[in-house]
C-alpha cells in the first residue's frame, strides 16, 4: 500500500516556516507538523502566508465567517422543525494534501466505489455472493436497509451507485483507514463545494499559487452522468433533485447543488406516479421526470411499498423504477452496504469481484455473527468500540472502558449478528484557527466519488474535512458543533478552469425553467409577494406616524393621524383591546392620543408576540424564502437574511427611542426596495415571477383600498390633515405636489391613488397589472374554475375604469362618501376572492397521502 | 376439492378521495398441493390499468391506481382453487429443534440460506427475551421440532381469546402477550416472534379458511375474513404449517395466498389515498366448495 509512506517530509533546513505557537497533540499524527516540530514541506507556503503578521490569520478568519453568514450557509439541527438553522462552521485554515498522497488516496476511493457497486448489483440481483459464502447471508438478510421491494429494479448499466462517499481517518503511523462507507444518500459534497467557494475568496492568491485542484470538473461530470442516465429518453431529459424538504439537516446543500447543477429541487408532494411514470406537478400540468437524484433516505421513498408512515415519499416510485420509466440515483436500497458488518469481508470480495487487492484498508473490524470473530471481540472488549451492525433505534456506539464488560459480553452473545467490534482509531490532527490562535483538532475526511458510466468512478479532488470541537474531542458531526475544513489537493500544474457557476445552466435548461414551476413553489412565491408587500405597507405607515410624532413642527397635525389607529386595528396589525367589563371605562381625557398611537405603532411594527406585526411577517418571509430558496437569486436571499437581522435586533421595542426605530424602519424600507428591484430587474418573467408579483399586487390593492377607506369615507373635520398622511403612506406625495399647486383636495387625491393607472401605487395600477398577469398565466387547466380569476379581475377593473372621481369625492348622507365606500369594499372583497380562486385553480396543495387498509381479523 | 373464494374489500370516504394507489395480494399462489385455476379482479371505480407481477417472495401482486375522485372503492377478487390432500409428516418424527437452530446458525446449504431471512426481526416482529421465555417450556432439550411447535400453537389457542376489538395493527407483541387477546394476525405474529426468539425460522402465511359447520362442533374462527398462520422451517421435512388461531396444523381447509416475514410483506390489500377524509373499511370473504368454475358471463349478469 502506497498511501502514506512519507506524506510530506519536513521542509529543508534554513527555509523553514515558523509553526508559531502551534503544538500538536502527542501520540497522534499531525497533518502539518512533523514529530520534531518542523512544518511539512507542502504546508510551508500556507504557514508563511498566514503567520506573516499577527493580524493576517485573524483577518482571514473574520472574512471567512462574514462570507459564510452572507451566503447563509446553514445546517439544520436534525429532528427539530421549528429550531433555527445553525450557521455552518468552516475553519479558515484549509487542510492540505500533497499530489502524491492524493493520487493513492483517490485510486483507493475509486476502487472502493466500483467494488461496492458490484456488491450492490449482486445483492439486488443474482445473490451469488451469498450462495458462495463470500458474504455471510445475515449481513444482507438481517439488515433492515436491505429493501426486498427493490430487488427487481435494475438500473441502467447496473449503476446502483451514482454517488459514493467514504469516511477515512489517519492513524499515528501516517496511514489512512476507512471508518465507514456512505452509499444511500452520501451527503456533504455540496458543503465541500461551498467551503471551497468561500476559501477561494479568503485566499484569492494562494489558491492559485499552490495549483489547488478545482472541484468544478467533478460536478460537471456528475451533471453529465445524470443526463446520460436519461439518454434514451429524448433530447430534453428532465432531472430533478428529490429533497426531504427545508427542515432536513442538509437542506442547504440540496438547494446549493440543485442550483449549481441546474436541476429542479422537488419534494415528494411535487411528484406523482401515473401509469408507472413519474411526473412533476407544475402549473402547466404534469411533466415527465426521467432521472431522480435522491436525497431522501431509501426507506422513506415510497409509502406504498416501503415505510407507509413516510410523508416524504412518492407512492408508486418503486413501480416506476421497476418498470424502467424513471432512474433513481442512487438506486433505492443502496443503504444496505453502509453496514460496518461488511468491512471485514471487503478484502476477499475485492479479490473475487475485481481480481485486485483492496487499496484502502478498513479499520480492523470484526462482525460478531461468526464464532471466531465473536471470540476475538469478547476477548478484547477493553480496547474495541462496539457498534450496531445495522441501523438501530439505539444509535450509540459503545466506547471502550465506558461499559461493564460482563454486560457487553451478554449483549453480544445474545444477538451476535447485530454487533461489530472495531479498533479504536487514534485520529490525526490538523491546525485550526480557534480563539485567535492556531490549535490542533482531530480530523476525519469524507471523500466523494461519482459514477462516470460503465462501472467506473471519478473522485472529487477535495474532501469535506470534519474537525472535532475541542483538542481532545473525536466527535465529528455538524450536530455536536464540530467544524469543517476545506481540503486542498495540491497540484503540480495549473488546474483547468472549468466552473459551473457563471455558465452553469445550459441554455435549454434556462428556457424551460419557467415551465417547470411546481405548484408548491408557485404557492410559496405568491405568499412571499403578499408578505413582502404587507411588510412594506406596514413600514410606511409606522414610519409616517413616528416621523410626525418626533418632529416638533408636525405636532399640530396630530389629528390627521388618528384614523391610522382605526385602520391598523381593523387590519389586525394591532390586536384589539380585550373588553373587560369589570373595568371602569377610561376617561378619554386620560389617554394621550399621541402616546396611544405611538404604542400601537410599536406593537404593529416590532412586537414578535403580535402575529400580524412586521416582525412576525418577516419571520414568515424567511420561512417561505427558505422553502423557495432555489428559485431566489443569491442577492434576494441576502436581502431576506438582512431583513431578519434588522428586525430581530429590535428586542426592547417598547422602550427604544423613536428616532432609532425610525432609522430601523428606513433601513428595512431600503431592503424592501432592493428586494423589489431584484425581482423586477433580476427575475425571468416566468410564472414564478408572475405569482410573486400577483401576490404583491393583490396585497397592495387591498391595503390601499383599506387605507383610502379609513381616511376618506368618513373624512370628518380634519380631512385636510389626513390627506397629506394618506399621500405620504401611499408614497405619492411628490407626484401630487408636481401636479397640483395647492394642498391636497379629495378629488385629486382620489384620482391619483385610486384611478390613475400611471401611478404604480394606485389601486388602478394594481388591477391593471393583475389583469395582464391573469391573461399571461399560460396554464392548462382541466378544472371548472378555468377563467374564473380572469372574470374577477376583469369585473373589478372595468368598474374602476368607469369611475368618476369627482362624483366619488362628493359627501353624501351623514358626511359619508357612500359610493366610495361601496367601491372600496368591492375591491377588497374581489382581492380576497381572487386569492381563494387562484389557490383553488392552481395552487391547491395535494392533501397529504396516507395509508389505507387494515389487518385481517 | 375445488373452492370458490370471493374476497370483497370496500373503502368508504366521507369526502372525495382524489386518488389512490393500491397493491393487493389476492391471488393464491400455486403449490404442490394447491392450484389456483383462475382469479378475477373487479375494481370499482375502474383503474386505467392493472399491473401484475411476482414480489420478492414469489407471491402474486396486482397493483393499480384510481385517479377519478371517488367516495367508495370496491375491490373484489374471485378465485377458484383446487386443493389436494397433503401428506402430513407426523410431528413426532421431526428432528430435534436444536438441530434446526444449529443448522440455521452454521450450515450454509442452499435451502438454509433461502430460509435464513425468516429467522431475523422483520417490520412487525422483534425477537425478545420475553417471547423466548414464553416459548421455553415447550422446547425441552431434544424434543422434535414439530411436536414442540404444535404444543405452543395449541397453548396460544387455549390461553388467548379471539377478540377483534382488542388489538390494531400497531399493537405490540408484548401487549398481545399481556392482554392474551387478539386476532389471527396477532397470534401468527406472536408464534413467529416466540420461535424466532429461540433461533428458528418462520414465515407468516396469508390465506383463507374453509369452514364446515357441523352440528355439535364449534365454528372455526376466521371464516369471514382473510386468515393468517405460521410456517416453520425444518431442514429435512421442509416447511410445516401451524394455525395458532385454531390450535392445529393446517389441513385441506387452509388455502394459501402467499407468505412473507410478517403482515408487512403481504397484507391482502394495501394502499395510500389522497384526501377522502374520514374513512371506513369493510371486508367480506366467502369460501365455498364448488364442483366447477362458474362461467364468467353468468357472473356478470348476476352482479
Amino acid at each position: 500500500m502506497a498511501v502514506t509512506e512519507s506524506p510530506g517530509a519536513p521542509a529543508p533546513a534554513g527555509r523553514e516556516a515558523r509553526s508559531g505557537q502551534y503544538k500538536p497533540v502527542p501520540g497522534h499524527w499531525d497533518e502539518a507538523i512533523v514529530a520534531d516540530g518542523g512544518v511539512r514541506a507542502h504546508w510551508q507556503p500556507l504557514f508563511t502566508d498566514q503567520l506573516s503578521s499577527p493580524q493576517v490569520a485573524q483577518d482571514r478568519h473574520d472574512l471567512c465567517r462574514r462570507l459564510l453568514k452572507e451566503y447563509g450557509v446553514t445546517y439544520n439541527a436534525p429532528g427539530g422543525n421549528e429550531s433555527e438553522p445553525r450557521p455552518w462552521q468552516l475553519d479558515s485554515w484549509p487542510l492540505l494534501i500533497s499530489a502524491d498522497e492524493w493520487n493513492s488516496l483517490s485510486w483507493g476511493v475509486a476502487q472502493r466505489a466500483q467494488l461496492l457497486n458490484l456488491i450492490l448489483a449482486d445483492i439486488y440481483g443474482p445473490r451469488r455472493l451469498l450462495a458462495s459464502g463470500d458474504l455471510p447471508p445475515e449481513v444482507v438478510l438481517a439488515n433492515p436497509a436491505f429493501l426486498r421491494a427493490a430487488t427487481h429494479v435494475v438500473p441502467p448499466q447496473n449503476n446502483y451507485l451514482t454517488l459514493y462517499a467514504v469516511d477515512v481517518a489517519r492513524s499515528p503511523n501516517g496511514r489512512w483507514w476507512v471508518v465507514g462507507d456512505r452509499t444511500d444518500t452520501p451527503v456533504g459534497m455540496g458543503y465541500a463545494l461551498e467551503n471551497r467557494i468561500v476559501l477561494s475568496r479568503v485566499y484569492p492568491d494562494l489558491i492559485g499559487e499552490l495549483f489547488v485542484t478545482r472541484l468544478a470538473k467533478f460536478f460537471s461530470g456528475l451533471r453529465d452522468r445524470l443526463l446520460a442516465l436519461a439518454s434514451t429518453r429524448g433530447d430534453e431529459p428532465r432531472v430533478v433533485i428529490f429533497t426531504p424538504g427545508p427542515y432536513h439537516p442538509t437542506h442547504f446543500e440540496q438547494v446549493y447543488l440543485a442550483r449549481y447543477l441546474g436541476f429542479s429541487l422537488v419534494e415528494g408532494e411535487d411528484l406523482t406516479v401515473r401509469d408507472r411514470g413519474v411526473f412533476l406537478k407544475t402549473l402547466n400540468g404534469l411533466m415527465p421526470v426521467d432521472v431522480i437524484l435522491r436525497c431522501v433516505r431509501s426507506d422513506y421513498c415510497d409509502p406504498l411499498e416501503l415505510r407507509d408512515d413516510s410523508l416524504l415519499g412518492v407512492a408508486g416510485l418503486l413501480q416506476a423504477a421497476r418498470a424502467g420509466k424513471v432512474v433513481v440515483a442512487n438506486a433505492i436500497g443502496t443503504g444496505v452496504t453502509e453496514t460496518p458488518a461488511l468491512l471485514p469481508f471487503l478484502p476477499g470480495l475485492c479479490r473475487r469481484l475485481l481480481g485486485e487487492e483492496l487499496l484502502l484498508p478498513p479499520v480492523a473490524t470484526w462482525w460478531c455473527g461468526q464464532d471466531e470473530a465473536l471470540k476475538s471481540v469478547t476477548s478484547k472488549l477493553d480496547r474495541l468500540v462496539i457498534k450496531h451492525a445495522f441501523p438501530s433505534r439505539d444509535t450509540d456506539a459503545f466506547l471502550p472502558g465506558k461499559h461493564d464488560p460482563a454486560k457487553l459480553r451478554a449483549m453480544l452473545e445474545a444477538n451476535p449478528h447485530l454487533f461489530v467490534g472495531q479498533e479504536y482509531v487514534q485520529l490525526s490532527t490538523a491546525p485550526t484557527w480557534q480563539n485567535q490562535q492556531l490549535q490542533p483538532r482531530h480530523l476525519m475526511l469524507r471523500l466523494y466519488a461519482a459514477s462516470t458510466g460503465n462501472g467506473q468512478y471519478a473522485v472529487m479532488p477535495g474532501a469535506l474535512a470534519r474537525a472535532g470541537n475541542s483538542a481532545d474531542s473525536i466527535i465529528m458531526s455538524a450536530e455536536t458543533g464540530g467544524g469543517s475544513k476545506d481540503t486542498w489537493v495540491l497540484g503540480e500544474t495549473p488546474p483547468d478552469t472549468t466552473t459551473l457557476l457563471p455558465t452553469g445552466m445550459r441554455s435549454s435548461a434556462l428556457s424551460r425553467a419557467g415551465f417547470l414551476l411546481p405548484s408548491r413553489l408557485a404557492d410559496n412565491l405568491f405568499w412571499l409577494g403578499r408578505y413582502m408587500e404587507r411588510i412594506e405597507f406596514g413600514c410606511r405607515l409606522a414610519r409616517c406616524v413616528l416621523h410626525r410624532l418626533t418632529d416638533e413642527t408636525q405636532q399640530a397635525q396630530l389629528g390627521g393621524l388618528a384614523f391610522l389607529l382605526t385602520a391598523m386595528t381593523e387590519h389586525g396589525r394591532v390586536p384589539r383591546k380585550e373588553e373587560d367589563e369589570e373595568q371602569e371605562p377610561v376617561e378619554p381625557a386620560e389617554v394621550d392620543p399621541a402616546e396611544q398611537l405611538e404604542n400601537a405603532v410599536r406593537v404593529a411594527a416590532f412586537d414578535p408576540e403580535n402575529s400580524r406585526s412586521i416582525a412576525s411577517d418577516v419571520n414568515r418571509v424567511e420561512r417561505i424564502a427558505t422553502a423557495v430558496r432555489d428559485r431566489l437569486s443569491h442577492d434576494a436571499w441576502r436581502i431576506v437574511r438582512a431583513l431578519d437581522d434588522k428586525i430581530s435586533s429590535q428586542t426592547n421595542f417598547e422602550t427604544a427611542r423613536c428616532e432609532d426605530q425610525l432609522a430601523v424602519l428606513d433601513e428595512i424600507l431600503l431592503l424592501l426596495l432592493s428586494f423589489s428591484g431584484q425581482t423586477m430587474d433580476g427575475m425571468t418573467r416566468d410564472n414564478g415571477w408572475r405569482f410573486l408579483d400577483i401576490g404583491r399586487r393583490l396585497e397592495r390593492a387591498a391595503d390601499m383600498s383599506d387605507l383610502i377607506f379609513h381616511a376618506m369615507v368618513e373624512p370628518g373635520l380634519d380631512e385636510s390633515a389626513k390627506l397629506p398622511v394618506l399621500l405620504e403612506i401611499a408614497n405619492s406625495a411628490m407626484t401630487y405636489r408636481s401636479r397640483y399647486v395647492f394642498g391636497p383636495d379629495p378629488a385629486p387625491v382620489l384620482d391619483l391613488l385610486l384611478a390613475d393607472e400611471s401611478n404604480p401605487r394606485s389601486v388602478a395600477f394594481q388591477l391593471s397589472t393583475l389583469y395582464q398577469h391573469m391573461r399571461s398565466l399560460r396554464v392548462e387547466q382541466e378544472a371548472s374554475h378555468k377563467g374564473k380569476e380572469q372574470k374577477i379581475v376583469h369585473g373589478v377593473f372595468s368598474k374602476m375604469r368607469l369611475i368618476d372621481v369627482d362624483a366619488l369625492a362628493v359627501l353624501k348622507r351623514k358626511s359619508r362618501r357612500v359610493r366610495l365606500a361601496v367601491l372600496l369594499r368591492r375591491i377588497k372583497q374581489s382581492m380576497e376572492e381572487l386569492s381563494r380562486t387562484l389557490t383553488r385553480s392552481y395552487l391547491t396543495h395535494a392533501q397529504t397521502v396516507r395509508p389505507m387498509g387494515g389487518p385481517p381479523k | 376439492m375445488m373452492h370458490r373464494i370471493v374476497h370483497t374489500t370496500t373503502y368508504q370516504y366521507a369526502d372525495n378521495a382524489e386518488a389512490c394507489h393500491n397493491l393487493v395480494h389476492l391471488q393464491p399462489r400455486d403449490l404442490p398441493t394447491q392450484q389456483c385455476r383462475q382469479t378475477l379482479l373487479r375494481i370499482d371505480p375502474a383503474p386505467d390499468r392493472v399491473h401484475e407481477y411476482l414480489d420478492y417472495f414469489g407471491n402474486h401482486v396486482h397493483s393499480f391506481a384510481v385517479y377519478a375522485p371517488h367516495q367508495q372503492l370496491t375491490i373484489t377478487a374471485e378465485s377458484y382453487v383446487t386443493l389436494a390432500a397433503r401428506e402430513m409428516i407426523p410431528v413426532g418424527k421431526t428432528v430435534p429443534w436444536e438441530i434446526v437452530r444449529e443448522a440455521l446458525r452454521t450450515d450454509r446449504a442452499a435451502d438454509i440460506v433461502a430460509a435464513i431471512e425468516y429467522r431475523f426481526d422483520s417490520p412487525y416482529i422483534r425477537a425478545s427475551e420475553l417471547l423466548g421465555e414464553f416459548a421455553e417450556p415447550y422446547f425441552a432439550r431434544g424434543r422434535p421440532i414439530g411436536e414442540a411447535v404444535l404444543e405452543i400453537t395449541q397453548a396460544i389457542y387455549k390461553e388467548f381469546k379471539y377478540d377483534p376489538k382488542a388489538t390494531t395493527i400497531d399493537t405490540s407483541l408484548h401487549d398481545v402477550l399481556t392482554k392474551r387477546r387478539g386476532v389471527c394476525q396477532d397470534f401468527a405474529h406472536l408464534l413467529i416472534g416466540c420461535l424466532r426468539s429461540l433461533g428458528l425460522a418462520c414465515r407468516y402465511v396469508s390465506g383463507y379458511l374453509r369452514t364446515d359447520p357441523q352440528p355439535g362442533r364449534p365454528r372455526l374462527m376466521g371464516a369471514d375474513a382473510s386468515h393468517a398462520w405460521v410456517s416453520v422451517f425444518c431442514p429435512a421435512s421442509g416447511w410445516m404449517d401451524f394455525d395458532p388461531t385454531n390450535g392445529c396444523r393446517t389441513s385441506d381447509r387452509h388455502i394459501t395466498i402467499g407468505w412473507g416475514r410478517d403482515f408487512h410483506d403481504l397484507s391482502p390489500v394495501k394502499g395510500v389515498v389522497l384526501g377522502g377524509g374520514k374513512s371506513s373499511l369493510q371486508v367480506a370473504v366467502d369460501v365455498l366448495p364448488v364442483d366447477a368454475i362458474e362461467p364468467v358471463a353468468i357472473k356478470v349478469l348476476a352482479s
